[in-house]
């Protein structure tokens, strides 16, 4: 069966993508979290602009209304093993990420 | 004098590769395109990325699962196997669902049989199996067997301390930024060798027999600016460079976590440039996602340094602006037969298609791609939406590149802190008020950051005007 693949890691088609946004998951966040789109292999590197393009398409609205994602590291596979390799303690007051401050403002 | 080959062991059968050459290329060489499967539909996946971002490839290799097959080069004995045709209902089934699946409604597989808890509990021992990823390994007995040959030490992680200026990215925009530098600098690069993604292709394609970029003058101009850059860095005391490096992650306001072969490595900043270039975009036309539908930076890696055999291969380039005619140029010195097809929108100079008729490559004109047909499960032809008139040609290859424009990477500008926006004109998320390619400030956290070249949203035709100015 031919089908066009939005998100080729979860296996999202722009038919399913639509179809959630119509069942009232209108905010990237939310089709992000009930599709998964974004959530594979690759973290969104193929697919989180094209579903955000696809999502101002829907609702009609200029892309730049569609705020990116909320992309927390890592962005490269890692093994269990490199990361038990980190000195953590350290670290760990040092390692806010973007998510700290944007959860809250982005509502994920 | 060549080296001498390595034999792989593919699912038992053994492979004569070329060293050097990462598993996917070889695979490639071998016929084998179709890598994995996708988890739902069990669709055909591959190395479509070449790169390490897309994870079509992700293979079982020496026992450990979820490897990706294009960053991972060959050796010795070693044992590479497709992860999921170990699936409990295996391929059969996983095909089966792909061609009923239009039967049933949209989400299915999270909206029936969730109640009662029985049933559910049911559903999910049946349905978890058809992605097929197969079982971890006994990791004792991985360690074990490893010992026999090169086994790997454990990953270590080290501390790079403090710079005056780290570059990600050891493109044209990166390389750039770091000789303009002057201070202490980090230069992170993917790659094993400084220059960018286009550096090795154009070094190829001006080797070709006929030689393909006569009529391409400005590539040929960033060919030289490249050298420059690079030898100029080379010469530069202040910078270090830090090879077959990735960035893990971006923690504000100026950390990084950086992989390298030995492991994770911690390095801070005073100043931070985000130089780390586009990813293809493939386009959404049906069945895009067929192993042998590539964009340019993939083919720059598989015809560049993993050097696939292309003679006698017949390849669509499809697009426009300079990516497409670098990668025809690059097909065309690799041997392959080109079929250049232009997009609507394309509009190349005289030239430019005298160097395609003086090559002898087929042109189309005026077309895009309507979908991708295949034949056992990779590429077999593509069918065009000609324009008026609504005729619909098809054009048999076996493999497409897919010009599309440049989508840029923003992840880790986006870690640090950057603003960025949505804007299809330059390819994706971009930081806002960026202008010619670059944007130049402070991050929230206090951070000097400068973000440049195709990641903030330039292509490779505004560089091409940069160098050539």
């Amino acid at each position: 069966m031919s089908k066009r693949i939005l998100c080729r890691c979860e296996d999202v088609t722009i038919e399913e993508f639509g179809k959630a946004y119509r069942d009232g998951f209108a905010e990237m966040e939310a089709l992000k979290r009930f599709t998964g789109v974004g959530t594979g292999f690759c973290q969104g590197k193929g697919c989180l602009c094209e579903s955000a393009l696809e999502l101002a398409r829907l609702r009609g609205i200029d892309p730049a209304q569609i705020p990116l994602t909320n992309i927390r590291p890592p962005i490269e596979p890692l093994t269990f093993e490199e990361l038990a390799s980190l000195d953590l303690p350290p670290l760990m007051g040092e390692m806010e990420t973007a998510l700290l401050r944007k959860d809250p403002e982005v509502g994920s | 004098m060549a080296d001498p080959a390595v034999t792989i062991l593919f699912e038992g059968r053994p492979l004569t590769c070329r060293p050097g050459q990462s598993v996917a290329a070889a695979l490639w060489d071998h016929g084998v395109k179709v890598l994995s499967h996708s988890p739902k539909y069990g669709r055909p996946r591959g190395a479509s990325c070449a790169r390490g971002h897309c994870m079509g490839c992700l293979m079982r290799i020496d026992g450990v699962p979820n490897v990706r097959a294009c960053n991972t080069p060959v050796r010795e004995d070693l044992r590479v196997a497709r992860q999921d045709t170990g699936a409990v209902y295996g391929r059969p089934m996983q095909a089966a669902l792909a061609n009923t699946g239009h039967l049933m409604p949209v989400g299915f597989y999270y909206k029936w049989f969730t109640k009662p808890t029985i049933v559910a509990k049911l559903f999910m021992r049946f349905i978890r199996p058809l992605t097929g990823v197969g079982r971890l390994p006994d990791e004792t007995a991985r360690r074990a067997e490893a010992a026999g040959h090169d086994a790997a030490p454990p990953p270590r992680s080290r501390d790079l301390g403090r710079w005056d200026t780290i570059v990600v990215g050891g493109g044209a925009a990166g390389l750039g930024a770091a000789l303009a530098a002057e201070d202490r600098t980090l230069l992170i690069d993917d790659a094993p060798r400084s220059g960018g993604q286009r550096r090795e292709a154009l070094d190829l394609a001006a080797a070709g027999d006929g030689d393909p970029l006569a009529g391409l003058h400005r590539l040929r101009r960033l060919r030289e600016v490249l050298h420059q850059r690079d030898a100029l860095l080379d010469a530069a005391p202040h910078v270090t460079r830090a090879a077959a490096t990735t960035v893990v992650g971006c923690y504000q306001p100026d950390m990084l976590l950086l992989r390298d072969g030995t492991g994770l490595a911690v390095a801070r900043a005073d100043r931070i440039v985000w130089a780390a270039g586009a990813l293809d975009q493939l386009g959404l036309f049906d069945d895009h996602d067929l192993p042998g539908i590539i964009g340019p930076r993939a083919l720059y890696r598989l015809a560049g340094r993993d050097g696939i055999d292309l003679r006698g291969r017949t390849a669509v380039v499809w697009g426009h602006g300079p990516d497409q005619w670098l990668s025809a140029a690059l097909l065309h010195a690799r041997g392959a037969r080109v079929i250049l097809a232009l997009d609507p929108t394309a509009a190349p100079d005289a030239d430019a298609l005298a160097t395609a008729r003086r090559l002898g490559w087929r042109l189309l004109t005026g077309v895009r791609p309507l979908a991708a047909l295949g034949r056992a499960g990779s590429l077999a032809a593509l069918r065009w939406d000609a324009g008026q008139g609504g005729t619909r040609d098809e054009t048999a290859c076996e493999l497409a590149v897919i010009c599309g424009r440049g989508k840029p990477v923003y992840d880790g500008a986006y870690q640090l802190g950057a603003d960025l926006v949505l804007d299809p004109l330059r390819g994706g998320y971009v930081p806002r008020g960026a202008a010619a390619g670059r944007w130049d400030g402070r991050t929230p956290a206090g951070l000097r950051l400068l973000i440049a070249g195709e990641a903030a949203g330039a292509t490779l035709a505004d560089l091409l005007e940069e160098v050539t100015a």
